[in-house]
């Protein structure tokens, strides 16, 4: 449309009105204008229905209407087109009203109205228009993908583990019934299905916790992350020769609290897992930095090499081969998403064959970055 | 409950059956166990007379043609049969469902567990619970 | 699947100060007394589950997970508070466990037409309490899913 010539319709009671537009257009550098006017508020209406113009210019005064009327009842009708209200010197009052009822500009009549003011409203109330309809289809698309996440949760909770079980429970039952006919060849393989069916099972469930982050939300309350970390320890319960000490008082934020326990929790009990021999350390603290509290989980584990830095955090990426570690690459890429969600950060650093320290960030006034 | 009372399963996977029947077998328990492959298998079952009328029900709710929380609206509605106690076992771990089971008086939610043992443990702990609880036998 | 970590909330409704005491004992040698709360008759049960009167302050009374329930209860009866809680969208929710010495036929029925979890004799010798207590303990708490806490 940017080449062809934009067709303008002027509602307005006043045929000098139309003559000083129609002329003000005609002097338009950037763009060529088509004028149509017409001069009350039901011809306004029945051609704002038509849709054949790309901008409105709605004149406040129309007789025993008004301007701000005529651009609620286009609105009504769905119009997607910028409209823009031309009102008298001096009244502030309608300006505000019109911009807050959706009017993409307003302008001022009289002396200070020129050529040059009437096409720049008109180019960017189109520009802002195009915005605000390209603002709406990318919700409209993200309201339907996070609909279609929710339906893809479900149907794979439901649908992808019942056979799974069933696969499960007939490998238990052919060792139980028939192991005695079985060689150890024979044996080895069921309990190989065995251990492929469970990897499966965390897997789906592993799924299902990351999709539930987005979905699921709790109230926010004030949490005491000392109690928080506390209980996160209780619940873990290390190995006696693993150490884990809080070095400073935590904060109070406000959070939902099962979000920030799986934190804590996904980052302690991956210090535990990565720890590698039976003593060790586990430190957790804090500080604060430019409006954000700063959270580190440190460890004297096994180490990450910086090329994996990113790596560990994206879902299903575990460092272990398949066959040999339980985990299933979700805890850290949960905490990632978490944190984001509340509008923080998170990363690691670490020495191979030493320590590993996560961090991660939330702003000390939370805002909820949820759609 | 006592261990003579008759127990209806509404269960439309027949390894699930399976599971039930096996694993009642091994838990000692000798209820007589009725299976409804659906909602609409269920109600025809206890609408009729010859049959015994369960002191307990197992309930899957993913199920075709009448799912179990239909067949639960449905029962709790009826005053001859709301009496009976229903344990819904699912796979499904979504909140919705476990709010509107617990909203249509369920006696509990459980989760099916990937592996056979484990089921057996879980079926054994609601066998006992219900052991232990009375039920109307009047009716 | 397990109650580890969770904090588990059981509401008590009992008149009785000896049988509480059983109770709390019983909870406690199973290790499930985690957050327990007590109220003496259905009156002061509405009060504590719609945060009125004494209990006004939510913090003072969390949501239960599980409500045992004495039907012999001065002023409101557990019978009538059955019937509120279960006629109330917000908390019909929670699962009810009768446990009572009643063991009048009029009386379960009565219960499970309202909607009751499940109705249990209460025992008068400790060695069942505490036996009970654990196998409603396993039961609600470690294979049972309940619904999340959050009230919508």
């Amino acid at each position: 449309m940017a080449s062809d010539i934009c067709r303008v319709l002027l509602v307005d009671d006043d045929e000098d009105d139309y003559i000083m537009t129609r002329d003000f257009l005609s002097e338009a550098e950037q763009l060529t204008f088509k004028l149509d006017w017409v001069d009350s508020y039901p011809e306004g209406l029945a051609a704002i229905a038509q849709n054949q113009h790309d901008v409105y210019l709605l004149d406040f005064r129309l007789g025993k209407e008004d301007g701000l009327e005529l651009l609620q009842a286009a609105l009504k009708l769905g119009c997607t087109k910028p409209i823009i209200l031309l009102t008298g010197v001096g009244d502030h009052d309608i300006d505000q009203k019109a911009m807050a009822t959706g009017a993409s500009d307003y302008l001022v009549k009289g002396n200070t109205l020129s050529a040059t003011l009437l096409e720049r409203s008109i180019l960017h109330a189109m520009e802002r228009k195009r915005g605000e309809i390209r603002q709406a289809q990318l919700m409209a698309e993200l309201a339907t993908a996070n609909q279609e996440l929710k339906d893809f949760a479900y149907i794979v909770s439901h649908d992808l583990k019942a056979p799974l079980r069933g696969i499960a429970s007939l490998a238990v039952w052919l060792l139980k019934d028939y192991g005695d006919r079985l060689d150890e060849n024979g044996k080895e393989m069921l309990q190989l299905i065995d251990g492929r069916v469970r990897r499966m099972g965390d897997l789906i469930d592993g799924v299902l916790q990351y999709s539930r982050v987005g979905r699921v939300r709790d109230e926010k309350t004030n949490v005491d992350l000392n109690q928080v970390v506390a209980a996160v320890k209780d619940a873990i319960a290390p190995p006696v020769g693993l150490e884990i000490l809080v070095d400073s008082e935590l904060p109070i934020v406000f959070v939902e609290k099962t979000r920030i326990q799986q934190v804590f929790q996904n980052l302690i009990s991956n210090a535990v897992k990565y720890m590698g021999k039976p003593e060790g350390q586990i430190r957790i603290g804090h500080t604060t930095d430019n409006g954000f509290w700063q959270f580190f989980v440190s460890d004297t584990g096994i180490g990450i090499e910086e090329r994996h830095f990113e790596k560990v955090f994206q879902i299903f990426q575990t460092l272990a081969p398949r066959d040999q570690s339980e985990s299933t690459g979700v805890g850290l890429a949960i905490v990632k998403k978490i944190v984001e969600l509340y509008g923080g950060r998170v990363w690691v650093t670490s020495q191979v064959g030493h320590s590993s320290t996560f961090f991660f960030t939330l702003p000390q006034t939370l805002e909820d970055r949820d759609v | 409950m006592k261990s003579s009372d008759p127990i209806l399963l509404v269960e439309d996977d027949r390894i699930d059956v399976l599971n039930v029947k096996r694993g009642f077998k091994d838990i000692h328990a000798e209820n007589p166990l009725y299976v409804a492959e659906n909602g609409e298998v269920a109600l025809e079952f206890l609408r009729n007379s010859q049959n015994p009328k369960p002191a307990l029900i197992l309930l899957d709710l993913n199920m075709p043609r009448m799912n179990g929380l239909e067949f639960l609206r449905i029962l709790k509605n009826d005053p001859g049969w709301r009496l009976i106690p229903v344990i819904v076992l699912t796979t499904s771990q979504e909140d919705q469902d476990r709010r509107h089971s617990f909203e249509l008086s369920a006696a509990g939610y459980i989760v099916k567990p990937l592996d056979y043992d484990n089921f057996v443990k879980i079926l054994q702990t609601i066998y006992q619970y219900w052991l232990l609880s009375q039920s109307f036998e009047g009716g | 699947m397990s109650s580890k970590g969770k904090s588990i909330t059981i509401l008590v409704a009992e008149d009785d100060e000896d049988d509480r005491l059983l109770m709390q004992e019983a909870l406690e040698e199973n290790r499930l007394a985690n957050d327990l709360h007590f109220v003496s008759d259905g009156e002061e049960l509405m009060d504590y589950l719609l945060h009125r009167g004494n209990y006004s302050t939510p913090t003072q009374a969390p949501r239960p997970s599980l409500i045992l329930l004495d039907l012999n209860m001065p002023r409101k009866d557990g019978r009538e508070a059955l019937k509120e809680i279960k006629a109330d969208p917000d908390l019909r929710q929670i699962p009810i466990v009768v446990l009572t010495t009643s063991k009048a036929e009029e009386d379960i029925l009565r219960t499970y037409d309202l909607g009751v979890s499940s109705f249990i004799a209460k025992p008068v010798v400790f060695e069942s309490m505490v036996q009970i207590m654990k196998m409603l303990g396993t039961y609600w708490f470690e294979i049972v899913e309940l619904p999340d806490r959050a009230s919508r």
